[in-house]
């Protein structure tokens, strides 16, 4: 795979790899340092990836591996820049802006493996694709989510 | 906020998307910013033992000391080195083709060998120099509070990098539990 089918690809898979790096990360520096960790990793990776497994199954693998793995952080640098920042793809209403807040602050609460699990779960993945990107065993995963939903339930509540 | 939002919710996050240029910039492995990080760091590192193995021998005269604190001296900076290569290397080379439970695992036991190189090569580091620049030398008793002064720094930058070594691999292996 070329750099051009190769950027095609993650085009389309970049919404979800800016919410990992914002449910495991805080500041919007480190957050951007994931996002290109996770990039850099993900066309590291390309040679080995088979095919046996849905790109988008891959994807949320290398992301998840690389946002619980990586244990360095580089301090926060302070660019100045001319250019104004990427506007959001959509605007977004208050109310809503403040439902993600509430809801990503109540997901940062969660341990390393609930963000996880609860990540894969918002993306429509079927338990036994919960199974294979985690590792977790697939009647598990249920049990976990079951937990994780009333985790989050009472953290909302608070 | 009723459970049934949350993926509506969740699906809503919009973020601000990257141009292709911006991609392609963050392909490269020079502008990784952890392995850039490092780089410079090695970088310097590396400037500055080979600067000191280079002019050590007669500017504090290795010559006249046992060839075995030499080579102890020069182990523990290449050792040094060497440590800091292998972080390079774990930075760079993460699991991709593995599922996360199985990737943590690898990844912990890496992070478990790299722990005991940073901690040896420190040790191993700060003996050689201790002993290099104490052979030979006639203690009096300020000099006797210099090397207690110094030893005591060692002891203490040693137990505060076990401790953040420990810290590490407790979260971590915490972590992978919670994929058990």
């Amino acid at each position: 795979m070329d750099e051009k089918q190769f950027l095609t690809l993650i085009d389309g898979h970049q919404g979800i790899i800016h919410k990992v790096c914002r449910l495991y990360r805080d500041s919007p520096e480190d957050q951007e340092d994931l996002f290109q960790e996770i990039i850099y990793q993900l066309w590291r990776g390309i040679p080995s990836f088979k095919g046996e497994a849905k790109v988008s199954t891959w994807i949320y693998r290398v992301a998840l591996n690389t946002a619980i793995a990586a244990f360095r952080k580089k301090k926060p640098e302070i660019e100045y820049t001319i250019a104004l920042p990427d506007l959001l793809e959509e605007p977004q209403s208050e109310e809503l802006a403040l439902r993600q807040e509430r809801l990503f602050a109540a997901l940062k609460q969660l341990d390393e493996s609930e963000k996880a699990i609860i990540t894969l779960y918002f993306e429509e993945l079927s338990y036994q694709q919960i199974a294979e990107v985690t590792g977790i065993n697939e009647n598990y995963v249920g049990v976990k989510l079951n937990r994780i939903k009333n985790k989050i339930q009472k953290l909302l509540k608070l | 906020m009723e459970l049934d939002d949350l993926k509506s919710t969740w699906n809503r996050a919009a973020a601000p998307a990257k141009t292709t240029d911006e991609l392609l910039f963050m392909l490269k492995e020079n502008n990784h910013p952890v392995l850039k990080g490092i780089r410079k760091q090695l970088t310097i590192e590396v400037l500055g033992w080979s600067f000191f193995l280079g002019v050590y021998y007669t500017m504090f005269d290795g010559g006249q000391k046992p060839l075995l604190i030499n080579l102890l001296l020069i182990a523990g900076v290449l050792f040094s080195i060497v440590h800091n290569l292998m972080g390079y290397g774990l930075a760079k080379y993460l699991e991709t083709d593995l599922s996360v439970k199985k990737a943590l695992a690898h990844y912990l036991l890496k992070l478990k060998v790299y722990a005991l190189t940073s901690v040896a090569s420190r040790v191993f580091l700060w003996t050689g120099f201790i002993l290099f620049f104490t052979y030979n030398i006639r203690f009096t008793g300020s000099k006797y509070v210099l090397l207690i002064v110094a030893v005591t720094i060692f002891v203490v930058q040693l137990v505060v990098l076990g401790r953040i070594w420990m810290m590490r691999l407790k979260k971590l292996s915490n972590t992978t539990a919670g994929f058990m």
